[in-house]
């Protein structure tokens, strides 16, 4: 045998006995984050990105038309500044109103596809 | 038997997912802890990749065994730990050429220590070693794998793997060495 055989072996055998025993319970923990806390992660995001982009899509007209209506209303009050202080306004609401509907959506998703997750 | 337990999971069944954790759960940890050092984060990133590799199981081909793919997701949740951490993998480089081991003296020494002793010395020298040397030591000595695995699993080439695992073996026994002197002088 020769000396580079002799190293692989000895060094096979000391890390043979560094082997880690994992902390105990470790698998039951992994077991009950797959069975209750973990929903499709992958499928259920791409579902939610694509509500999010068509909801966005749907929305901007109404964004335009509430920011067309109280321009004059703003510009008149407020001066110029006015105009981007009702733009900016206006997007909050909407991005308000939109975290709720998504809120409720994931909810929703949550509650109806958790017991079994391969439906979406 | 792997492929079985494949298809009831994605049949449906996530009781069958256990049998995963079982076989798989033991050299994940050691993966894990050889990168992060540190047992409680490596459980974390343990269940993250469990969690995450059972999220993309539905798009997992067989190519590989479930193994190889399985451990390539625990060393990059472990990477991504590191990362948060602001830790860099170790670069392949320091070529430590001259150091011979004396093979013999080493093993008289380590044979002098009793079991347990000899593993605690062995992971903390691994716990001393760079998280890339570590790794491929557990990954080639430990759960065996051959050359090419270990490539895949540390998106290495295979001249890279052969490399690393020369400069990781020398330097492995030079830090053993140097734990096993250090103990020996406060014995004395």
């Amino acid at each position: 045998m020769n000396p580079d055989d002799n190293i692989e072996k000895l060094t096979r055998e000391l890390i043979e006995g560094s082997r880690i025993e994992i902390p105990e319970g470790m698998s039951d923990r992994v077991m009950f984050r797959i069975t209750h806390a973990s929903p499709p992660v992958a499928r259920h995001s791409f579902i939610k990105v694509w509500i999010f982009s068509i909801t966005s899509l749907l929305l901007m007209p109404m964004a335009i038309f509430l920011f067309k209506k109280n321009f004059d209303l703003f510009e008149n009050t407020l001066g110029k500044a006015g105009r981007y202080f009702v733009f900016l306004y206006e997007y909050m609401l909407i991005a308000i109103f939109l975290g709720l509907a998504l809120f409720l959506i994931d909810f929703i998703l949550r509650n109806t596809f958790e017991k079994n997750p391969r439906l979406i | 038997m792997d492929s079985e337990f494949l298809k009831k999971v994605l049949g449906g069944d996530e009781q069958a997912y256990r049998y995963f954790v079982d076989k798989y759960g033991n050299m994940a940890f050691s993966i894990a802890v050889s990168i992060v050092k540190n047992p409680e984060e490596a459980e974390e990133v343990v269940q993250d990749a469990f969690l995450k590799a059972y999220n993309a199981l539905p798009a997992f081909q067989q190519r590989s065994k479930f193994s190889t793919w399985f451990y390539k997701i625990v060393v990059n949740e472990g990477l991504k730990k590191l990362r948060k951490k602001k830790i860099k993998f170790a670069p392949v480089e320091e070529i430590e050429t001259g150091y011979m081991v004396d093979e013999s003296e080493l093993n008289q020494s380590l044979r002098s220590l009793k079991e347990n002793e000899q593993k605690q010395f062995i992971n903390l020298t691994l716990g001393k070693m760079a998280a890339r040397d570590s790794l491929i030591m557990r990954l080639f000595y430990l759960e065996e794998r051959d050359i090419n695995e270990v490539a895949d699993i540390m998106e290495l080439s295979i001249t890279n793997v052969k490399t690393l695992l020369f400069r990781s073996r020398k330097r492995f026994y030079r830090i053993l060495e140097e734990e096993l002197k250090h103990e020996l002088k406060s014995i004395l």
